[in-house]
């Protein structure tokens, strides 16, 4: 994940509208080796596709798609 | 009081040591159950058994369904009651979708991290031929960078020595080497050599392009 000025949000980059809880290989981009959510500024999302892609990663925790930590 | 209606997807966790017969009827029941507040089923997408990621219910695995629906507002809270007091359903989860989304399927899914697995190998592979090409080059430009240290000595003495001829012969011949070597177009060679400014000027010209050689980001990787 980019860490410099002027980085993109990845979603914005990427053109996606929808971020879907059961696109589990997408979610592990944003979690760390321990399963923890990635934060705002070692990601680089921007606020609204964080707050999506979080509530993307908690469903998907609750349904036994991810793992809650390692 | 009108009544609202909007598209959710609804994914269930049944219990996976039913057998076909049972998970198929547990979940008509559902589906009637939708049916007969008004609700709308319009996709179906069934995973089969699956590994959770953790145990739930004392399970290792289960059997996954998502559906997409339309459903009143107010029936959704009862269909979710009725779901957690069901003891063959682990777990659900309802979530209100926009109206324009279209479910997307787990095989669907699964053929697209199928390509990005074939890219990233695809990419690692050119990765590792750049390196191996790489190697042979590194050689050259250590072997450059050598010529430029006994260049930049040979300079020293001559801002020492002030000596115009002598010096200037050998720097021109290492230049010419060195264009070669890196494939720089001799025509700015060529023009340096027609102009020939005085010595002091000509080695601060030198000393840009040596500097510029040394940052130049192809040679020095």
């Amino acid at each position: 994940m980019p860490t410099f000025k002027n980085r993109k949000c990845y979603f914005h980059s990427e053109d996606i509208k929808h971020i879907d809880y059961k696109n589990t290989r997408l979610l592990r981009k944003f979690l760390t080796q321990y399963f923890k959510i990635v934060p705002r500024y070692y990601a680089g999302t921007c606020l609204k596709h964080q707050k999506e892609i979080s509530r993307a990663i908690k469903n998907a925790r609750i349904m036994g798609l991810i793992r809650f930590t390692r | 009081m009108d009544k609202r209606i909007a598209k959710y997807e609804l994914m269930l966790i049944l219990m996976p040591d039913m057998g076909e017969s049972k998970t198929a009827e547990e979940l008509q029941e559902v589906r009637e159950q939708i049916t007969s507040v008004g609700g709308e089923i319009l996709e179906e997408d069934l995973w089969g058994v699956r590994k959770l990621a953790y145990q739930i219910k004392k399970q290792e695995n289960g059997y996954y369904v998502v559906l997409n629906l339309t459903l009143g507002t107010d029936e959704v809270h009862e269909l979710e009651k009725s779901l957690i007091l069901n003891p063959q359903v682990i777990r659900h989860l309802a979530m209100r979708v926009s109206d324009s989304y279209t479910l997307k399927k787990l095989a669907d899914y699964e053929a697209e991290w199928e390509k990005d697995d074939i890219e990233s190998k695809k990419k690692e592979d050119e990765e590792q031929e750049r390196k191996d090409g790489l190697k042979k080059t590194v050689k050259k430009v250590k072997e450059v960078e050598e010529v430029k240290e006994a260049v930049k000595v040979k300079e020293e003495e001559v801002v020492e020595k002030k000596e115009e001829e002598k010096p200037k012969k050998e720097v021109k011949e290492e230049k010419e080497e060195e264009v070669s070597e890196e494939e720089k177009p001799k025509k700015e060679v060529k023009k340096k050599k027609e102009e020939e400014p005085d010595s002091r000027s000509k080695l601060d010209e030198f000393d840009e392009k040596l500097r510029s050689l040394i940052n130049d980001p192809d040679i020095t990787l």
